[in-house]
C-alpha cells in the first residue's frame, strides 16, 4: 500500500491547525492563576452550556467508538455493534438523576473527582482510595484506545511498514503534541479543540450517510447485503451463523444488558466527571442531558456505516496483510471519496481521539493528586502544589498509555477497557447512592465493590460464552440463575448492591460507626448565585 | 434522609423531600431508561421505514423521543426549583424553614 499524500497533507494541516488552538487554550478566560487543580483541571469551572456540549460530545464520543461501533457492526452485527444506541439513549435520563447533585456538592466543597464526593460523604479514606484507584485503572487503557484510533488512519494513510520506527514515529508526535499543550493549558486545550473535532465529526458523516447509499443503490439493498453476511456461517466457526441482524428472544438481555451497563458506567469515568464538573451552573448538565443525544444520532448513522462497508466490499486489510476490522472505517473513506475528503475524515478521527486522550490523562492525573498524594503522602499541600503534580502525573499517564500501545498487542488495549468498563460500574454504589441517601454503610459499600470487582474480574477471565482464545476478549456471560447471556458488569453489579444492602442493614443494626460526613442536605442543591454558596475550598467547615 | 450521624447543618432542607414533581419527574425518566431497552417490543423487521428495518429506525427514534423526555424533566424541575426561590426570597427575613418541599 503506498503513501496516499493528499490525505495526509490534509491530515496534517489539521492537526497542525488545533495543536495551535491547543497552546492558544492557555489564554482562553485566562485566570489571574492558574496555579490551581480548579483552572488547571477544571478549566476555572466556567464553561456554558454549549461548551459543555462540545466538550461533553468531544469527550463521551471517542475517536475509538468512531473506529470501534461501525467495525463491530461490520464484523458481527447488531449485538456486539447497535447496542451503543440504546446505550447513549438511556444514558441521559439516568445521568439526569444525579449529575444535578453531584455539581451542587463539588461546588460547594472544591471537590475536583468523584473520589472527592465520596471522601466528603463518608470521611474514610478507604473506600474513596477504592472508587480512585478503579478509576485510575479503569481510564489507562482508555486512553490507549484512543492512540489505536489514531494509528487504525495513520495504517489506512499508508504510513508505516516494517520498521518500527516508521510505524511508531508519527503516533510519538502526535502523543508529544498532545503532551505539550495539555501540560501547559488543561482543561482548556480540549475544550477549545473539541468545537473543531465536533463540527469535523458532523460534517463528515453527514456527508458520508447522505451520499454513500445514493451511491450504492439504497439503504435498503445495504440492509440486505448486511443481512445476508450476518446470516452466513461464521468463518471461524461454520457451525454458527456470523453475527447478529436482528437479536433473536435469547440474545436480547445480553443487548438491553450492554446498552444499560455502559450507560450507568460511563459517567463513573473520570473523565467524564470532570468535563460535567466543569460546566457554570448545576442545570448546565441536565440541560446537556437533553441535547447531547444530537451525538447519539450521529453515532446511531455512523454505526451503520459498519453496514455501509459491507455493501461497499470494503476490505480493511492492514499493513501486515491481515483483516482488521477496526480499519473499515477509515478504509471505507479510503476507497469511496476523493483523497482531499478522506483526509477531513481522519483529521476528525485522529483529532477526535485528541480530546478524550487530554481530558483522561487530566482527570486521572487529578485522582491521583487529590485522593492518593493528598490523602495520603502530603495532606498539606498547597492549590500550586497540587497542580504541579497532577501536570506530571497527567504526563505519566500519557507515557504509560503509550508503552500500553507501542509494546502490547492491540486486542489487549480493548481487552483491558472492557476490563475497565466492568470495574468503573462497580463504583457506582459508593459514588451515586451517597448523593440521595446516607444509610449506606460505608464497609458495606466497600465490600460490595470488593465483591463486584473479584466476580466481575473471575467471571470476565475464564467464564466468558462464545470465548475467543484470550482472556477478558468477551463482556458477556450466562447470567447465573437466568440462563441468558448477559453483560458481566450488571451482573456484578446486582451483586456489589446486594452486599451493600445486606451488610448496611447489618452494620447498622449493629451500631458500627458510618463515618464523617461534612456536606448537609442543601450543598446537595447548590448553584451559582444561592445565597447559601460559599465560595469553594470550605470544607474544613466544622463537622457538629 | 435517616438518622445515622445527623449531617453537620440544614438536615431538614424541603428541597431533599420527595414531591409531586419529583415523583412525576422519575416516572418519566424511568421510561426513558426502560422503554428503548425492551428489546423484544422492537426485534423485528417490519414494518420498514425508507428500507430501514423497524429494528434500527425504531432506536433512532427513540434518541429524539429521550431528548424530549428529558427537556420535559428539565422545565418540570425549572419550575419548581423557581418557586422555592421565590418562596424563599418572601420568607428569607424570618426563617429558612419551610414547610413540605411540594408546591
Amino acid at each position: 500500500m503506498s503513501i496516499d499524500w493528499v490525505a495526509l497533507t490534509v491530515l496534517i494541516v489539521l492537526f497542525a491547525l488545533v495543536t495551535v488552538m491547543g497552546f492558544q487554550a492557555a489564554r482562553w478566560r485566562r485566570a489571574d492563576d492558574m496555579a490551581s487543580l480548579h483552572e488547571w483541571g477544571l478549566g476555572g469551572k466556567s464553561f456554558g452550556t454549549w461548551t459543555t456540549w462540545f466538550l461533553l460530545g468531544g469527550d463521551l464520543y471517542t475517536a475509538y467508538t468512531f473506529i470501534a461501533v461501525p467495525a463491530a457492526m461490520w464484523a458481527t452485527g447488531a449485538v456486539s455493534g447497535f447496542f451503543s444506541v440504546p446505550y447513549t439513549i438511556v444514558l441521559y435520563p439516568v445521568i439526569f438523576y444525579f449529575l444535578g447533585r453531584m455539581w451542587s456538592v463539588a461546588h460547594r466543597h472544591g471537590y475536583v473527582t468523584t473520589a472527592d464526593i465520596v471522601q466528603g460523604r463518608y470521611g474514610t479514606r478507604s473506600l474513596s482510595l477504592a472508587v480512585a484507584v478503579t478509576g485510575i485503572l479503569a481510564t489507562m487503557p482508555y486512553i490507549a484506545l484512543q492512540l489505536v484510533g489514531i494509528q487504525a488512519v495513520l495504517e489506512v494513510v499508508g504510513l508505516g511498514g516494517s520498521s518500527a520506527l516508521a510505524r511508531d514515529l508519527p503516533l510519538l508526535i502526535a502523543f508529544a503534541v498532545l503532551a505539550a499543550y495539555t501540560y501547559s493549558s488543561g482543561l482548556r486545550a480540549p475544550a477549545m479543540i473539541a468545537f473543531v473535532k465536533d463540527i469535523l465529526i458532523y460534517i463528515v458523516i453527514i456527508v458520508a450517510v447522505v451520499y454513500l447509499p445514493t451511491k450504492l443503490g439504497g439503504w435498503h439493498s445495504i440492509f440486505d447485503a448486511a443481512q445476508t453476511k450476518m446470516a452466513a456461517p461464521s468463518a471461524a466457526n461454520p457451525k454458527v451463523p456470523t453475527g447478529v441482524f436482528i437479536p433473536a428472544a435469547a440474545q436480547q438481555w445480553a443487548y438491553a444488558s450492554l446498552a444499560l451497563g455502559s450507560a450507568l458506567a460511563l459517567f463513573m469515568y473520570p473523565h467524564s466527571v470532570t468535563a460535567a464538573l466543569s460546566s457554570r451552573t448545576r442545570s448546565t448538565g441536565r440541560r446537556n442531558a437533553a441535547i447531547l443525544p444530537a451525538y447519539s444520532l450521529l453515532l446511531g448513522l455512523l454505526a451503520l456505516l459498519g453496514y455501509v462497508a459491507i455493501k461497499a466490499g470494503t476490505k480493511p486489510i492492514g499493513l501486515d496483510g491481515k483483516i482488521n476490522p477496526q480499519l473499515v472505517i477509515p478504509q471505507l473513506f479510503e476507497d469511496q471519496f476523493p483523497s482531499w475528503f478522506a483526509g477531513v475524515a481522519f483529521g476528525a478521527i485522529a483529532i477526535g481521539a485528541l480530546v478524550p486522550a487530554a481530558i483522561m490523562s487530566i482527570a486521572a492525573a487529578n485522582l491521583f493528586t487529590r485522593n492518593i498524594y493528598k490523602a495520603y503522602f502530603k495532606p498539606q499541600a498547597t492549590d500550586a502544589q497540587e497542580a504541579k503534580v497532577s501536570k506530571i502525573v497527567s504526563l505519566l499517564t500519557k507515557v504509560g498509555a503509550l508503552i500500553f500501545v507501542l509494546t502490547l498487542d492491540k486486542q489487549n488495549a480493548l481487552n483491558f477497557q472492557l476490563l475497565g468498563g466492568l470495574w468503573i460500574l462497580q463504583t457506582l454504589p459508593a459514588i451515586v447512592f451517597g448523593l440521595f441517601t446516607r444509610w449506606f454503610h460505608r464497609w458495606a459499600l466497600l465490600a460490595g465493590w470488593a465483591a463486584g470487582m473479584i466476580y466481575g474480574t473471575v467471571v470476565a477471565y475464564g467464564g466468558c460464552t462464545a470465548c475467543s482464545t484470550r482472556p477478558f476478549a468477551n463482556s458477556l456471560a450466562l447470567v447465573p440463575g437466568f440462563g441468558d447471556a448477559g453483560y458481566i458488569g450488571i451482573t456484578a453489579l446486582t451483586l456489589n448492591v446486594l452486599v451493600a444492602v445486606v451488610l448496611s442493614a447489618v452494620l447498622r443494626a449493629a451500631k458500627v460507626s458510618n463515618g464523617t460526613d461534612i456536606t448537609s442536605q442543601s450543598d446537595y442543591f447548590a448553584d451559582l448565585g444561592d445565597p447559601e454558596v460559599e465560595p469553594v475550598l470550605s470544607d474544613a467547615r466544622p463537622t457538629h | 434522609m435517616t438518622n445515622d450521624p445527623a449531617p453537620a447543618t440544614g438536615g431538614d432542607d424541603p428541597r431533599w423531600r420527595l414531591s409531586p414533581t419529583k415523583i412525576v419527574v422519575g416516572l418519566i425518566l424511568l421510561a426513558g431508561i426502560v422503554v428503548p431497552l425492551l428489546v423484544g417490543t422492537y426485534a423485528r423487521v417490519e414494518p420498514r421505514l425508507f428500507g430501514f428495518p423497524f429494528f434500527y429506525w425504531y432506536q433512532l427514534l427513540w434518541v429524539f423521543i429521550a431528548a424530549g423526555l428529558c427537556a420535559l424533566a428539565f422545565v418540570l424541575l425549572k419550575r419548581e426549583r423557581d418557586a422555592f426561590t421565590r418562596r424563599r426570597a418572601g420568607a428569607a427575613s424570618d426563617s429558612d424553614r419551610f414547610e413540605g418541599g411540594s408546591r
